[in-house]
């Protein structure tokens, strides 16, 4: 009588298996009462630079509080009840996103003084902050520019709800098109479409009573 | 009558995805109404904020090393989750059947048939659209849209205030089994708020929704229909004369008369 062999799909390395099957399986193991720590930390391992930089770079000027966002967002992750077939990239990245722009929403994180752009009339020529980022252009003012730019808008998006929110970080930091946050969040095509949008006409009417959003030339 | 753009349209255009003839016909029509170039220079400005933001974020996760001192912590706090999480999950987790009993049980507090009274409710001082939003947002409780009655003008604020409410997941959108009936037709869907306490429910009429609105005790505070370009108008054939208004649970009992 010949020993039953393990089925080919178990003998596939952690490391060559996706970051979704690596998720399945920890949900699974969990809910079997048996955690598969191992699959866990790959999917840590592989992740874990990208997130700490996403939280940092939301965070700005208070990255001190990186390490404490950098772990909730992961142990959100290890608490997930359940597992969706969706891009554990796109998914991890929105959370640990979300998490930072929820802090800087908080009273004890401000923008410092120094990130925030310059308004009309303040050594802009006359045009609006947006304008004075030239595309393709490179250099440290360019880019002390776009830092403000960037700063201003996270601190808006902060204040969205979360489903908003969520929308909006896939599309314009993670590059999602519809199809895709609609199946991130799974929610209907035309729901993902909305939430993208009204963040959208939010940030506009909040870029407006700030005086930031006019895109016509000073004469 | 100049026909405006909707604000989906100038959305499509910022974004690229309306054909040539359709993008041109829209600026060709922003260029002669103020209005609508303010409101395309604002989504613009917004759109393109947006994309310099993310691409900024984006550019600046690179680069960054937790220390080794994080990674131990991730990693323990990972451990500690596991011995807790399975137990609370059977706890917390409701089955569907779970929630349709809710929602059933819930829907029966909405078994009073009521004629509609919609003409003669006088109207709030906020828009019904708000008042929804609010009670969504606080769970709901009998009164609370009380001075809710709808009128016609605010019909697009009903109907952007639905969708805001949908999109921001404040309430969710039910589908089967139907919740509701009006005048013997099924109900497509229905608005729960996070207590259960259905807000309002959908009809699909021509093409078209109808979007029935219920206050905080349950009772009909008016219905819209809602065409495809998400303009709003009071439903023409419903009227205290016509209507019996609504009565709950899968089966939709005989209607009946207050």
């Amino acid at each position: 009588m010949t020993q039953a062999r393990p089925p080919v799909e178990a003998l596939v390395p952690l490391a060559n298996r996706s970051d979704e099957e690596l998720m399945a399986r920890w949900v699974e193991s969990r809910r079997a009462g048996r955690p598969d720590d191992a699959a866990f930390e790959t999917l840590y391992r592989r992740h874990r630079s990208a997130t700490y930089g996403r939280v940092s770079a939301v965070l700005g000027a208070h990255a001190a509080h990186a390490d404490d966002l950098v772990q909730e967002t992961w142990t959100e992750v290890a608490s997930a009840e359940a597992w969706t077939p969706r891009s554990f990239r796109a998914w991890v990245h929105t959370i640990a996103t979300r998490k930072a722009l929820d802090r800087i929403a908080r009273s004890d994180v401000r923008t410092a003084a120094s990130d925030e752009p310059r308004r009309d009339g303040e050594g802009g020529e006359g045009r609006t902050l947006l304008e004075r980022i030239p595309s393709g252009a490179a250099g440290p003012e360019h880019d002390a520019h776009t830092r403000g730019v960037a700063r201003i808008v996270l601190q808006i998006v902060a204040g969205f709800p979360d489903a908003q929110k969520d929308a909006w970080i896939l599309r314009f930091v993670e590059g999602a098109q519809f199809h895709e946050i609609a199946a991130q969040q799974q929610v209907p095509l035309g729901t993902a479409k909305t939430r993208v949008r009204l963040a959208v006409e939010a940030l506009g009417e909040a870029l407006e009573q700030r005086g930031l959003s006019t895109l016509r030339e000073a004469s | 009558v100049t026909n405006h753009p909707v604000r989906d349209d100038w959305f499509d255009l910022v974004e690229g995805s309306l054909g040539a003839a359709d993008a041109e016909r829209l600026r060709a029509h922003a260029a002669g109404c103020d209005a609508c170039r303010a409101a395309l220079a604002r989504i613009e400005a917004a759109h393109r904020a947006s994309e310099v933001a993310g691409h900024a974020l984006a550019d600046a996760s690179a680069g960054a090393e937790p220390s080794p001192e994080l990674d131990a912590r991730v990693l323990a706090a990972a451990r500690a989750a596991k011995s807790s999480g399975p137990a609370e999950t059977r706890r917390r987790r409701r089955t569907p059947g779970a929630w349709f009993a809710t929602a059933a049980a819930l829907a029966a507090g909405l078994l009073a048939v009521v004629l509609w009274r919609g003409h003669g409710h006088r109207h709030g001082a906020g828009p019904f659209g708000g008042a929804l939003a609010i009670v969504a947002e606080r769970g709901g409780s009998a009164g609370e849209m009380r001075d809710a009655g709808p009128t016609a003008s605010e019909g697009a604020a009903v109907a952007a205030e639905l969708e805001r409410a949908v999109a921001d997941g404040r309430v969710r959108l039910q589908t089967a089994p139907p919740p509701a009936c009006v005048a013997g037709e099924q109900g497509r869907g229905a608005l729960v708020d996070r207590n259960g306490r259905i807000r309002a429910f959908f009809l699909a009429v021509d093409g078209t929704f109808e979007v029935h609105l219920y206050r905080g005790d349950g009772r009909p505070a008016g219905a819209f229909r809602i065409d495809q370009a998400g303009r709003a108008t009071r439903v023409p054939g419903l009227n205290p004369d016509t209507v019996r208004a609504a009565t709950a649970g899968p089966a939709c009992g005989p209607l009946r008369d207050r």
